[in-house]
């Protein structure tokens, strides 16, 4: 159960979508956003806009943990 | 640490591998890790689902127990991401099984799991608070860990259709980290935080 990439890199205004592929609910969660639960089979998409590394997790299940690199 | 919490599902596994085989304990699990030669399942289909709903039927009502009387707010959490999950793989269970037409069939594993689950129950409802958090996490430890094993030894080499076989193995991430998780927990309540 992980973000797959853990670590993605994107260019400043690019959009990422996480795809949940699971069977089981996920949220994709940061400091100052967070996408809610995000259902088996659903997805959820954010424009990412600052620069900098920004990491993120899910608050249902605390081993999972990403980053996305904004450049 | 109470470690007799949760011994009951790979206790109940042992036993049942060991009377599939018609021989002792020992002679069920060789059988069973023999692999090449194929052995007949230790459970059938219908068996393998009503093992698999019990389990997480199981595991929600823990968590609801959990919301009644834990104290900690991250172990509040992890008990409702207990019955959000488990309740999801049920549905998805419940959705393959009417799909291939099993009816999921009650067995002597899955009469296991209710004894000691009820037993489980029993003490954790003599328990509040800190001390029910410590129990209650300890409990879901070696639930967890006796999942995994279930699924890796008994229930996938068992599961005869391929989509309830792949439905196991879908499944077994989740268990691993909700294993990782209340070990995390564990260690944070022995901590004294």
């Amino acid at each position: 159960m992980q973000y797959a990439p853990a670590a993605l890199e994107v260019a400043a205004g690019d959009t990422v979508v996480w795809q949940n592929t699971d069977i089981v609910p996920h949220t994709v969660t940061s400091k100052g956003w967070n996408s809610g639960p995000i259902a088996a089979g659903a997805s959820w998409k954010k424009v990412m806009r600052a620069r900098g590394v920004v990491a993120y997790h899910c608050t249902f299940h605390p081993t999972m943990v990403g980053t996305v690199t904004v450049r | 640490m109470d470690k007799r919490f949760g011994r009951g599902l790979t206790l109940a596994l042992l036993a049942l591998l060991g009377a599939g085989a018609g021989a002792g304990a020992g002679a069920g699990l060789r059988a069973q890790a023999a692999g090449a030669t194929k052995a007949a399942p230790a459970l059938s289909d219908p068996q393998v689902a009503h093992v698999a709903v019990t389990a997480n039927t199981i595991d929600v009502g823990m968590g609801k127990l959990a919301l009644e009387r834990a104290r900690g707010a991250a172990v509040r959490s992890f008990a409702r991401t207990m019955i959000r999950d488990h309740t999801a793989v049920n549905a998805k269970a419940g959705a393959l099984a009417a799909r291939l037409h099993v009816t999921p069939l009650d067995n002597d594993v899955s009469a296991s799991l209710q004894k000691s689950a009820g037993e489980a129950r029993a003490k954790l409802s003599t328990l509040r608070g800190r001390a029910f958090d410590r129990a209650y996490i300890d409990r879901e430890v070696s639930y967890h860990q006796g999942m995994l094993d279930a699924i890796d030894k008994v229930l996938i080499p068992s599961a005869q259709n391929a989509e309830l076989k792949q439905l196991l193995v879908d499944v077994r991430p989740a268990i691993a980290e909700h294993l990782a998780h209340a070990r995390q927990l564990q260690a944070q309540l022995a901590g004294g935080r």
